[in-house]
């Protein structure tokens, strides 16, 4: 099989895991805040929040599940432009303005996600502990290794848009030779 | 540029449509009318040589430098 027909069949079969995680990241958002009760106690990304409702009000829930979709929602703006990026392989399209655009989007939301996110937890910390009494309130700050890698991770994506802006420019020189 | 492309001038006089020429070299009928018209960036030797082949001539009868054409 040569490389490009090996890209263009697995670009059909991302492009379909892109689209299922499109709709799957709100999807599941929703199921995870309407199951809170269920999961929140001891999950990481809760550690050291501590709200004292139990059960959680649908209010505080619909806050929460609307804190998380920022990131979310990003998330779902960078599986969309990753979509589109393996339409375009699996139709053979490799070095073209679109390719770049893509990846440069994908890139920067994947970069966006990695400032939202503290944003968000410090909002859901807010919102989760506001109905707890006096001096046991909290608004957490958290930036630590997580964040830090999937900036550096859509920092590569950046730099691998640059370079395949770099590949087009040749790929029209070459297309004008005869 | 300098370059002048003077393929046209060969299919005359050859006799030869642009349309059976590009058919015989491989290449499309488009990318065979800005050859003529010298709006492509280069030509490949593999090209050439089927051009040369099918119009029985030299790359020189295809291809001239006219010193005037400098911008």
């Amino acid at each position: 099989m040569t490389n490009l027909r090996r890209v263009t069949r697995i670009s059909r079969l991302m492009w379909i895991l892109c689209t299922l995680a499109t709709f799957a990241i709100p999807t599941m958002l929703a199921a995870m805040w309407m199951t809170f009760d269920l999961w929140a106690a001891g999950h990481p990304e809760l550690a050291g929040i501590q709200p004292v409702q139990d059960p959680m009000p649908t209010p505080v829930l619909a806050a929460g599940f609307l804190i998380s979709m920022l990131p979310g929602g990003i998330a779902m703006f960078a599986a969309w432009r990753l979509r589109a990026l393996f339409s375009l392989y699996a139709e053979g399209r490799i070095f073209t303005a679109d390719n770049s655009r893509c990846l440069k989007h994908f890139a920067m939301a994947v970069m966006a996600i990695a400032v939202v996110k503290p944003v968000a937890t410090a909002l859901l910390s807010v919102v989760l502990t506001l109905a707890n009494p006096p001096g046991e309130r909290m608004m957490m700050l958290r930036f630590g290794s997580p964040e830090l890698t999937i900036l550096f991770i859509g920092g590569v994506f950046l730099i691998i848009a640059w370079v395949m802006e770099e590949g087009r420019t040749m790929a029209e020189d070459q297309a004008q030779i005869v | 540029m300098a370059i002048v492309v003077t393929l046209d001038v060969m299919l005359a006089r050859r006799k030869m449509k642009s349309k059976d020429l590009a058919a015989k070299v491989g290449i499309t009928e488009q990318n065979l009318s800005l050859l003529k018209s010298g709006k492509e960036k280069g030509i490949r030797f593999a090209t050439l040589d089927a051009i040369c082949r099918y119009l029985d001539c030299q790359p020189g009868d295809l291809i001239a430098y006219h010193r005037d054409n400098q911008p």
